[in-house]
C-alpha cells in the first residue's frame, strides 16, 4: 500500500512540477495569456482528479468574466458563468477566501440557480480558491467535480499554488508594484477572451464547426505558426488569416 | 408636469477617471449604434457633453473618425486644423483648445468612444496615450453592458444574467462571416436587429449561435 502511494506521490509531485515549468516556461515575450491559462486550469482538473475547471478574472465593475476554461461547450460554461454571477465564485472574489462546496445537492440552498444548473450538468462538488495578488483579489478559480466531497487540505493548497502561478502568469512578476499595469493587463486579458470569442464565432460559421472545435483550430494553428493566440483571432475576425488556412490546418 | 429645458448633463461616471489621470480638462463617453447614431452616457462637464451633441447633430467630428478608424484621433489645436469644417465652426463658441478621442473596443468590435477636451491647446504624449487606451479598456466591460441595453427595450438592468455575453461574441463573429463585414458593423446589425424585433440581444444572439438565425437570409 504505502509503495504504491509513494508511487503515486512520486508521479503526482513530478506532474506538479512540470505544470510549474511549463507555466514558467509560456511566461516569455511571446506568451498569450488565454491559451497559458487555458493550459494551467487543464493540468490543475488533472491533478485533482475533478472533470472541469474555469479562471475567472473581475472586469473594470467587479464582474467575473471567464477567460480559461477546460472545456468550451456552453452548458460547462453556462455552469461556470452562472457561478460567478451568484454562487461560489463571486462569494469567493468578493471575500478572497475558498469557497468550498463539497455537496452542491445540500450545501447550495443560498445560490438556487447554481444548484440546479449544476446538478444538471451533473457535477456535485465545488471548489472556488482566489486569484490574490498583495491581499487584493483579482479573480478566482473554480474547479467542479462529479463525486461529492471536499478537496483534502493538501489538494486545497495545490489549487492555491496553481492559482497563484496563473496570477503570476497574468500579471508579469515585474509589473506587481504598479497598479495601473496590473490593471492594463488584467483588461487585455479580458479583451483577448472577448476577441478570441469573436473568432470562434467566423470559424464556426464558416466550417459548420462546434465552438470547442472552433477554439481548437485557433489554438493549433497559433501554435504551428508560432504567434499568440490573440494574433490568430485577431487575423481570423480582420480576414488577414483565411478560415481556409485553419481549415488546411486540420484537414 | 414640469417642462424640460435641454437634455440634463448626464452623470461623470466612467469618465472622471480620464480627466484625473490625463492632462485634459473634460471627458465624456459615447455609445454608438448602427447608422452612425450615438446616445452620450458620461460627461465630466456641460462643455464636452456639448462637443458631443454637436458632433452628433452634424454627422462628422474625431468621434466619428475615432469610431470608424478603430484609433485615436488626435487634434492637439484645433485652429491648425482644417478637418471638419461644421464641426469646429460650432466647435469654436466653446472653449476648446484641443481633442483626443479613443475608440472602445471590445476585441475587434469598436462599441464607442472616448472624448477628451482641452481648454487650451497641446498634445497628448505617448504616455497619455498608453493610459487613455488602457483606461478605454478599463471600461470596455460596463460601456457594453450599456451598448446591450440601449437596443433592448427594457431599463437598464444590472443585474441581468451575464451568461449570454459569450454568444453575444461568438454571434458578432459569425453574422460578420455572414455579411463580410466588419466585427463592428456586426454588432451593431445585431443591436439593431434587437431593437427592431423587440428581442434581447441575448436572444438574437442565442438564435444566431445556434444557427435558428442567419442575417444574409433576412430581407434587406
Amino acid at each position: 500500500m504505502h509503495d504504491i502511494d509513494h508511487a503515486a506521490d512520486n508521479t503526482r509531485e513530478e506532474r506538479i512540477n512540470d505544470a510549474f515549468v511549463r507555466v514558467a516556461g509560456t511566461l516569455v515575450d511571446n506568451y498569450d495569456v488565454v491559451d497559458m491559462l487555458s493550459t494551467l486550469v487543464h493540468t490543475c482538473t488533472q491533478l485533482l482528479g475533478v472533470q472541469s475547471g474555469g479562471i475567472l478574472l473581475a472586469d473594470g465593475m467587479g464582474m467575473l468574466e471567464l477567460v480559461a476554461s477546460t472545456s468550451e461547450e456552453a452548458e460547462i460554461v453556462e455552469v461556470m458563468i452562472v457561478a460567478a454571477g451568484a454562487g461560489p465564485c463571486i462569494d469567493c472574489y468578493n471575500t478572497g477566501s475558498v469557497v468550498s462546496v463539497p455537496d452542491i445537492d445540500t450545501d447550495s440552498d443560498q445560490w438556487p440557480r447554481f444548484r440546479r444548473t449544476a446538478l444538471e450538468q451533473g457535477f456535485r462538488a465545488a471548489h472556488a480558491t482566489p486569484l490574490r495578488l498583495h491581499g487584493e483579489v483579482i479573480g478566482a478559480m473554480n474547479l467542479l467535480s462529479t463525486v461529492p466531497g471536499a478537496l483534502s487540505e493538501r489538494d486545497a493548497q495545490l489549487a492555491q499554488a496553481l492559482a497563484d502561478v496563473a496570477t503570476v502568469g497574468i500579471l508579469h512578476e515585474r509589473s506587481f508594484r504598479q497598479p495601473e499595469v496590473v490593471a492594463a493587463q488584467l483588461h487585455l486579458a479580458l479583451d483577448t477572451r472577448i476577441l478570441v470569442e469573436q473568432a470562434k464565432g467566423v470559424l464556426a460559421h464558416v466550417r459548420s464547426c462546434t465552438m470547442t472545435e472552433a477554439f481548437d483550430a485557433l489554438r493549433d494553428y497559433a501554435r504551428v505558426n508560432k504567434i499568440t493566440l490573440r494574433a490568430a483571432a485577431e487575423g481570423v475576425v480582420n480576414r488577414s488569416i483565411s478560415a481556409d488556412a485553419l481549415v488546411s490546418q486540420n484537414g | 408636469m414640469s417642462e424640460t429645458s435641454g437634455t440634463p448633463l448626464p452623470s461623470a461616471g466612467l469618465a472622471s477617471p480620464f480627466v484625473e489621470l490625463l492632462p485634459i480638462t473634460g471627458a465624456a463617453i459615447s455609445i454608438f449604434d448602427q447608422g452612425r447614431r450615438a446616445t452620450l452616457i458620461h460627461a465630466t462637464d456641460a462643455t464636452v457633453a456639448r462637443l458631443e451633441e454637436m458632433q452628433f447633430d452634424l454627422g462628422e467630428g474625431p468621434s466619428f473618425d475615432a469610431f470608424t478608424t478603430a484609433a485615436l484621433v488626435s487634434v492637439p489645436d484645433l485652429v491648425q486644423t482644417d478637418q471638419w469644417p461644421a464641426f469646429l465652426r460650432s466647435a469654436a463658441e466653446l472653449t476648446v483648445g484641443a481633442i483626443f478621442t479613443f475608440p472602445l473596443m471590445l476585441g475587434a468590435a469598436c462599441t464607442g468612444t472616448v472624448t477628451c477636451y482641452r481648454s487650451t491647446p497641446g498634445g497628448l504624449d505617448e504616455r497619455g496615450a498608453e493610459i487613455g487606451a488602457s483606461l478605454c479598456r478599463a471600461i470596455a466591460g460596463p460601456a457594453f453592458r450599456r451598448a446591450i441595453f440601449l437596443a433592448e427595450h427594457e431599463s437598464p438592468d444590472y443585474e441581468a444574467p451575464i451568461e449570454s455575453r459569450r454568444e453575444i461574441h461568438q454571434a458578432t463573429g459569425m453574422v460578420l462571416d455572414q455579411l463580410d463585414i466588419s466585427a463592428t458593423d456586426a454588432f451593431s446589425r445585431i443591436r439593431a436587429y434587437a431593437f427592431s424585433s423587440g428581442y434581447t440581444v441575448q436572444e438574437i444572439a442565442h438564435a444566431v449561435v445556434s444557427r435558428r438565425l442567419n442575417f444574409a437570409e433576412l430581407p434587406e
